[in-house]
């Protein structure tokens, strides 16, 4: 393993650059950040196993009275913990099928046929930049005249159209890097815009719809403000909302809690690994010369 | 089988004239060829016949009738463009299907006929062993195949091919040239093929339009543009090596420059006469100079030898007859004088060309 037969990314003779750069800090640095984004999760992990005494006194990350794990059945027996987990897998996956029924089409005729021009690409992101608790008001008179309150119904419709900018955003560079002779093929092969959109464009920017939906699946699956403004009941509530609800007579249950989010954020990874394999880059290598 | 017409069209980008004023008729199973640089409107003019693109003024006509205003899906025209644009997604075998399903003509094909269409056409063009394989998975010449193979499996009314083996191997390339020639005769579909190649061009047009920057330069039969080109730009742009270019001043029947001929034709005579204050060019192709000795009488013209390029039957030879003036004259290989060399050039009055040196225009 000589330095003239592997690429060295190391700058050479500056001392300071060469410890910033070896494979030790790098390490260390990795590990220094692997551990705050699991620190919170093995806290969660080791906290519902934990007795509700315990975690009031102390605040060690190790359970030192034993394990208790009680709190996992009470976790499901107390609160209708599958109800809400099932309430919001629904309305993840339902409201990313429609904001990317819209965001699709949507996309291919702004950046096709510049739909709305210069605007309209920056009204969509302008409304995603504003916080959502400025329309909160207007969007529970909207939902309660409507008839759609506590209905998954009327969160599914609040979620797609509250995602649709972000997917919009997504698949818009997809599109734009797609050449645009493959879709003037397909219209001399015989095929009107519409199908060209279903048959050659679609299948092509599949990676870029596969991420718009798995983002706007965590954005659905993380929501809690318009899930609280808009449910108040086991039929219509979701996940986040249920995890406040254990309430017990002395307080909060931050073991039965910790339990159930621990429980809360297994559909979700499972759906986000699922999707990951048709994160496919290259799709479109082959194509076009250059 | 169709005639196609394209009268005062124009296309602009912006402020850019991309294509201007372009009237043609491109006879019904004609091999029509748009010749030109790159940059000339060449593409423009194919995607405005198959109708990818709209024109800004003028109007296409296909066997008379105003077709300006159809989708390209309704056109039935083929293309082969110049980037190949496959179908990164499909098999060789789908990407040249895909003309075939489509759902103005799926109707006309069953599974079996697509099949043994494609197959006929990936035999032709000795893709046959790729139809599984997916574009990405395939060098450049093979792509161009493909992309070429699309076009042939179908029955259009007009086969537009755009530049369709620019990116081939010369040896291929050879061997697509006849190979394309042979198709469009057998059968007789109208083509419209663009090059940047004057070979490509003179070997397998009927009818060829130079085009340059936008414009018609000339329309014409391959003969006609290389015997009688109208004036400098197709002069020096078709034939290998170009027209040689000399500027002399007529008088009294005779040409003096860095060539001095003495004219011997009555209708050279004629046409030299033509500009007032004599400024000419004259034009005469590499194989019509002959080598005499530098001391010889019938000399026109006294030079050095520079360069000699050997193809092994033929030469290049380029002679500087002064600083300004250098000739390139195409000989058999073994006639070939050496580097250094003082020879003498005479040149062949019979196929003589001049233009005005002011418009730059021929002289007919």
């Amino acid at each position: 393993m000589s330095e003239q037969t592997l690429p060295n990314p190391m700058p050479q003779g500056n001392v300071v650059s060469r410890i910033m750069y070896s494979r030790y800090t790098r390490l260390i640095l990795i590990l220094v950040f692997a551990a705050s984004v699991l620190l919170p999760i093995v806290f969660m992990a080791t906290t519902s196993i934990k007795q509700p005494i315990e975690i009031r006194e102390s605040g060690a990350i190790l359970p030192t009275r034993g394990i208790f794990t009680e709190n996992w059945g009470r976790a499901f027996a107390n609160v209708p913990l599958v109800r809400y987990l099932f309430n919001s897998t629904v309305v993840a996956v339902t409201s990313t099928l429609l904001a990317l029924l819209i965001a699709v089409p949507a996309t291919y005729s702004i950046v096709r046929f510049r739909t709305g021009g210069m605007v309209l690409p920056s009204l969509i992101l302008g409304t995603y930049v504003m916080p959502p608790i400025v329309v909160s008001i207007p969007i529970f008179m909207m939902t309660r005249i409507a008839g759609l309150t506590d209905t998954l119904f009327g969160l599914i419709l609040l979620h797609g159209m509250a995602n649709l900018p972000v997917a919009v955003w997504l698949i818009d560079s997809y599109i734009r890097s797609l050449p645009v002779e493959l879709e003037q093929a397909a219209w001399v092969d015989g095929y009107g815009r519409f199908e060209t959109l279903l048959k050659v464009v679609i299948p092509l920017i599949r990676p870029g719809i596969v991420s718009a939906g798995m983002i706007c699946m965590i954005l659905s699956w993380n929501e809690f403000l318009f899930a609280l403004i808009l449910t108040y009941s086991d039929v219509s509530h979701t996940f986040p909302i249920g995890i406040s609800r254990y309430e017990g007579e002395h307080g909060l249950q931050f073991g039965e809690m910790a339990a159930a989010a621990l429980t809360g954020i297994i559909p979700i990874y499972l759906i986000v690994l699922f999707f990951q394999r048709y994160l496919v880059e290259g799709l479109t290598q082959g194509g076009v010369r250059g | 089988m169709a005639q196609l017409e394209l009268r005062n069209v124009s296309k602009t980008f912006g402020d850019e004239h991309a294509v201007q004023d372009l009237s043609f008729t491109c006879k019904e199973g004609e091999f029509f060829c748009l010749l030109g640089p790159s940059g000339a409107g060449k593409s423009t003019t194919i995607n405005l016949i198959t109708g990818i693109d709209s024109p800004t003024g003028g109007d296409i006509l296909l066997d008379g009738e105003s077709i300006v205003d159809w989708s390209p899906q309704d056109r039935n025209f083929a293309t082969a463009f110049e980037n190949y644009a496959l179908y990164p997604h499909f098999t060789v075998f789908k990407n040249m299907e895909f003309p075939l399903k489509a759902p103005v003509r799926a109707a006309e094909y069953s599974d079996k006929d697509r099949r043994d269409r494609v197959v006929q056409v990936a035999e032709m063009l000795r893709i046959d062993e790729l139809l599984e394989r997916l574009p990405r998975e395939l060098s450049g010449g093979q792509r161009q195949r493909v992309a070429l193979g699309r076009t042939l499996v179908r029955n259009p009314s007009i086969y537009l091919l755009d530049e369709p083996i620019a990116h081939l191997d010369a040896k291929l390339r050879h061997r697509m040239r006849g190979e394309l020639k042979k198709i469009q005769m057998e059968l007789g579909i109208t083509t419209i093929y663009s090059t940047p190649d004057q070979l490509e061009a003179l070997s397998m047009a009927d009818t060829i339009l130079v085009l340059n920057q936008g414009k018609v330069e000339q329309i014409g039969t391959r003969e006609e543009i290389y015997r009688t080109p109208k004036n400098l730009f197709v002069a020096q742009f078709v034939g290998d090596p170009p027209m040689n270019i000399v500027p002399v001043q007529y008088q009294d029947g005779e040409l003096n420059g860095a060539i001095s001929i003495r004219l011997s034709q009555d209708d050279n005579k004629q046409r030299a006469a033509a500009v007032e204050n004599g400024k000419l060019l004259v034009g005469f192709r590499p194989k019509d100079i002959s080598f005499v000795s530098a001391e010889s009488a019938s000399s026109n013209a006294i030079g050095e030898v520079k360069v000699v390029e050997s193809y092994g039957r033929t030469a290049d030879v380029a002679i500087e007859l002064d600083a300004e003036t250098i000739v390139k004259c195409k000989i058999t290989a073994d006639k070939a004088p050496q580097v250094g060399e003082q020879v003498g050039c005479q040149i062949d009055q019979a196929n003589l060309s001049f233009f005005d040196a002011e418009t730059i225009q021929r002289i007919q």
